[in-house]
């Protein structure tokens, strides 16, 4: 039956995000909606966990769908894999809203920020990814308790490297190096490869 | 500011911890510097495995907004890519089955969390399955691999090697009779097959599974209809196969 005799329907070749993404800069509509299917729980939870706030959150995921479309014909794939860069641009759009926001509202939710972007060990209801929650749980935990709060405050929390060092009363340099040590031990603990 | 000290904000800049003026600095300097533009790519791709981590299912009513306004806006123009002069844009696949898969996944999830206590073993099951599908469907290695259903429909088969895991997505399948069930198969290069589970679509043709047993040597995953049950090796003509190891 499925020997090179038997009948066989056609068989067709898997689609990568590299490709789908190839062919959404081709103005490949179709591609589109399999690449927001793939990408968009990862980019929503992502904005989410920064923004909190779920009606903007779904506002700052349209804008970063409507980014990949508009720029994709600039993608390169040197610069990183497709899911790369579509997170790299999710968060950036999260951190530039929350830090707007918070400028318009005085910064009065600084302490809950804070307290927002510190545990970890809490997973919502909501979050599909628990295995890889839960190797992210892992890898930060392998952190010095410095190098972890640099990093959660920063990547969860947007804030900036100034307010980081603020917040934990820690020289700036500290900072700096405490969130570059933080990330190459976290690459290594989680084997990203690029 | 010193180039060694730019160095050191390869991190800030890779979690989008510089303020305006900083991040503006920092990406004059990686436009002369190969080792930080290839730190960033890094501490990019680590900081994109963290954000993955909080992957959420968004409403549906935001992916009918995102295509909505897809369909009315301009994409850049390519930059200095001749071979793309003239080229007319692909329009020619038509799949919808991943927004089916969503959506079924999500009418699942919504059965389970209505369920009740007395079905709670079901439910464990039905939400460890939902779960496995659902992190099939948004791993970053997933490939798709796609192909009309000879009796009508379309399938869909999502793997992510990193899963270590495959799922089956179908709509507009066609019933397969009383006595009848539909079967996937994983395919080896030989031709020989072995069964990757059984199923029913549901009354509109949908259909979200994850195939059962490990795809090994698997290139293709296949697709029959056997007598209720199943087989233990396919007795009918394929009515889908798709390659499923590039």
């Amino acid at each position: 039956m499925w020997g090179p005799r038997g009948r066989r329907a056609r068989v067709e070749p898997p689609a990568t995000l590299e490709r789908l993404l190839g062919d959404v800069a081709h103005g490949d509509d179709t591609a589109f909606e399999q690449l927001y299917d793939r990408m968009a729980p990862a980019v929503f939870g992502l904005v989410k966990r920064v923004l909190r706030d779920p009606a903007q959150s779904e506002e700052v995921t349209q804008e970063v769908f409507l980014e990949v479309w508009r720029s994709a014909p600039a993608y390169e794939a040197g610069r990183g894999s497709p899911s790369a860069w579509v997170l790299t641009m999710a968060h950036r759009r999260a951190v530039d809203r929350v830090r707007s926001a918070q400028a318009s509202r005085d910064r009065d939710d600084v302490a809950a920020r804070r307290d927002a972007a510190v545990p970890y060990d809490v997973v919502g209801e909501e979050v599909e990814a628990r295995l890889e929650h839960e190797q992210v749980r892992d890898a930060l935990g392998s952190l010095t308790e410095l190098q972890r709060q640099a990093v959660q405050l920063a990547f969860y929390g947007g804030y900036t490297h100034t307010e980081v060092s603020e917040l934990l009363g820690v020289p700036l340099g500290t900072v700096k190096t405490r969130i570059r040590d933080g990330l190459i031990r976290l690459r290594d603990a989680l084997g990203v490869t690029t | 500011m010193s180039d060694a000290d730019l160095h050191l904000l390869s991190g800030a800049y890779a979690v989008d911890a510089l303020d305006v003026d900083e991040r503006a600095a920092f990406e004059r300097h990686l436009e002369t510097c190969p080792t930080c533009t290839d730190e960033v790519r890094e501490l990019r791709a680590t900081a994109a495995v963290l954000g993955a981590a909080e992957a959420t299912t968004p409403p549906a009513r935001l992916r009918e907004s995102v295509l909505a306004q897809v369909r009315t806006t301009p994409q850049q123009l390519r930059e200095q890519d001749p071979s793309s002069a003239g080229v007319v844009p692909l329009r020619a696949r038509s799949s919808r089955l991943l927004a089916v898969a969503a959506a079924v996944l999500a009418f699942a999830l919504v059965g389970v969390a209505t369920w009740g206590i007395a079905a709670h073993q079901t439910s464990a099951r039905l939400t460890a399955q939902a779960a496995q599908v659902s992190s099939v469907l948004t791993a970053a290695d997933a490939t798709t691999s796609t192909g009309a259903v000879g009796t009508g429909g379309r399938g869909t088969v999502v793997t992510s090697a990193s899963q270590g895991a495959s799922v089956f997505v179908g709509s507009g399948l066609s019933e397969p009779g009383a006595d009848k069930t539909y079967q996937l198969w994983y395919i080896d290069a030989s031709g020989s097959a072995r069964s990757a589970g059984t199923f029913r679509p549901a009354s509109d043709g949908s259909v979200v599974t994850p195939l059962e047993g490990e795809p090994r040597t698997a290139t293709t995953v296949g697709l029959t209809v056997e007598p209720a049950g199943g087989s233990a090796a396919p007795t009918t003509t394929p009515v889908l196969a798709v390659s499923v190891n590039a």
